[in-house]
């Protein structure tokens, strides 16, 4: 790839791909180190698919699918080196509010955006993974079979996992209380 | 306002979460297109071909030998090793082979049955045979080979080695009836092996591995197949799933009788149907229709037994 060509799909695309490093490493140190690796790998890299003409054909997923895998391979190494720390970019989250909703009202979104964050965090990597590529990035259930190279019906089943899973834990999140009766009191 | 788990959950509450408007730093897209490695570790520096990963597999293998000094233990460095130090019923299998002129290596593994049979065969390749390990305890002989299994990697990526060296770590060690001295003969190997290389993907596999194993983390192990033209099934990946990964889009077809190219025998399957296409083909046949059943908890299964 030459620098030109670089320079296009940093343009393009290096603020999705750097928000997904961002997703997967829970914070801006890790997930810089992981945009890095993942760009300068891309960079190197002569490609033998997913290309046309020497031109990669999916330039976003590809490069969405290098990162997962230096982050498979490499986790210790982008270790979260702290708790989630996309409160802290939280400004940025907050400008995406709507100007008329109430004070409280923007509140209580940001809450519910906090605590869904917050259990999506809490799922393994590999049910993370393909909900951030689903949901995040907006790649197909085929593209992400193939970008993660696994089968469709196991991007399928991972997306069932986590949606299930993200369920029982807001579930668990939000009915923590039990009436004397033993049922569940959401509060 | 949302109140409760009910409304918190959909899938744009998910969009919603996961929308974030945060830039790489100027800086780090210089490096990338000055292509400047941040100091300390670069992935892109320090991920080595795979031919590489497997040179350094080997010369470690080597060290294994030293450090575990004093064992009886053996690389195994031809044919006639494999015949002499197996003690399972495949023997003959072998020695068959063996006498092919133009088989120029053989290389006995464990399979996921449990069972050793030839993984390689005929091929100029000598590295797979020189890896394999044996351990001998009370006169028999015990075979592990991760590189037999890193092989079927070659070209690819490290998170391939990865799975290819907790494949063959697992299934030695769940799938064989090595006595304890054994297993703990190959953890130590396994932790003297990762202290050696200086290649963090297989150091990081290695303990992960035996990490996974000495937590009871229990993984399914697939081997993934595909039918070739031939109608042999041909393994094409392996993939380490939690049994928990199969949902309803999924349907087991249970088969026993399939020609075994690889172990030379007659073999059970159960096949992995999604979306009305075969996507996998799994060699499992420690596995009843029942078994299966109960691991996969409620999934239709179709017995296609003869």
């Amino acid at each position: 790839m030459t620098r030109e060509e670089m320079e296009v799909l940093i343009q393009n695309h290096g603020k999705s791909v750097y928000g997904f490093c961002f997703h997967l490493t829970g914070n801006r140190e890790a997930a810089e180190d992981l945009y890095q690796d993942t760009m300068l790998k891309v960079y190197e890299r002569r490609f033998t698919s997913d290309e046309e003409d020497g031109k990669l054909l999916r330039p976003r997923n590809y490069c969405m699918g290098v990162a997962v895998r230096l982050y498979q391979n490499h986790r210790r190494k982008y270790a979260r080196r702290q708790e989630l720390s996309l409160d802290d970019e939280g400004n940025e989250i907050a400008a995406a509010l709507s100007a008329e909703e109430t004070t409280e009202q923007t509140v209580m979104k940001e809450m519910e955006r906090r605590k869904v964050r917050e259990a999506i965090e809490a799922l393994p990597l590999k049910l993370r993974t393909v909900l951030y590529l689903f949901y995040y990035a907006d790649i197909p259930i085929a593209e992400i079979a193939r970008v993660l190279k696994i089968p469709t019906g196991t991007v399928k089943s991972r997306l069932n996992t986590a949606r299930n899973q993200l369920k029982d834990r807001l579930k668990e999140e939000m009915g923590g209380r039990k009436n004397e009766d033993g049922q569940r009191i959401f509060i | 306002m949302k109140t409760d788990n009910e409304f918190l959950y959909d899938e744009d509450s998910i969009r919603d979460a996961l929308r974030i408007d945060v830039e790489a730093a100027e800086e780090t897209n210089r490096n990338i297109l000055e292509k400047r490695a941040k100091p300390g570790a670069h992935a892109w520096q320090r991920i080595l071909p795979a031919a590489a990963a497997v040179g350094v597999l080997l010369v470690s293998g080597i060290g294994i030998g030293a450090a575990a000094a004093g064992r009886q233990k053996r690389q195994v460095r031809g044919m006639e090793d494999n015949r002499t130090y197996t003690n399972d019923p495949n023997t003959e299998l072998l020695e068959e082979v063996s006498d092919d002129p133009h088989t120029e290596s053989v290389t006995a593994t464990f399979g996921g049955d449990g069972e050793y049979g030839v993984t390689h065969r005929g091929s100029a390749d000598q590295t797979s045979i020189r890896m394999a390990l044996i351990y001998e305890v009370d006169g028999c002989a015990y075979y592990l080979n991760p590189n037999a299994h890193v092989k079927e990697f070659y070209g690819e990526t490290t998170e391939d080695l990865y799975y290819a060296v907790r494949e063959s770590f697992l299934s030695f060690m769940r799938h064989t009836d090595a006595p304890q001295e054994v297993r703990q003969m190959v953890i130590e190997d396994f932790r003297a092996y990762a202290a050696e290389t200086d290649i963090e993907a297989i150091r990081d596999a290695l303990l992960a591995v035996i990490s996974d194993y000495e937590n009871g983390r229990e993984m399914l192990i697939r081997r993934c197949w595909t039918l070739g033209e031939d109608g042999e099934p041909h393994v094409t990946s392996w993939v380490c799933e939690d049994v928990t990964d199969i949902a309803d889009e999924h349907y087991l077809l249970f088969v026993t009788g399939v020609p075994d190219s690889i172990y030379g025998r007659e073999a059970d399957y159960w096949i992995e149907i999604c979306d009305g296409q075969v996507s996998a083909i799994n060699v499992f046949p420690a596995d009843s229709p029942e078994e299966l059943q109960e691991k996969f908890a409620g999934l239709p299964i179709y017995d296609r037994r003869k």
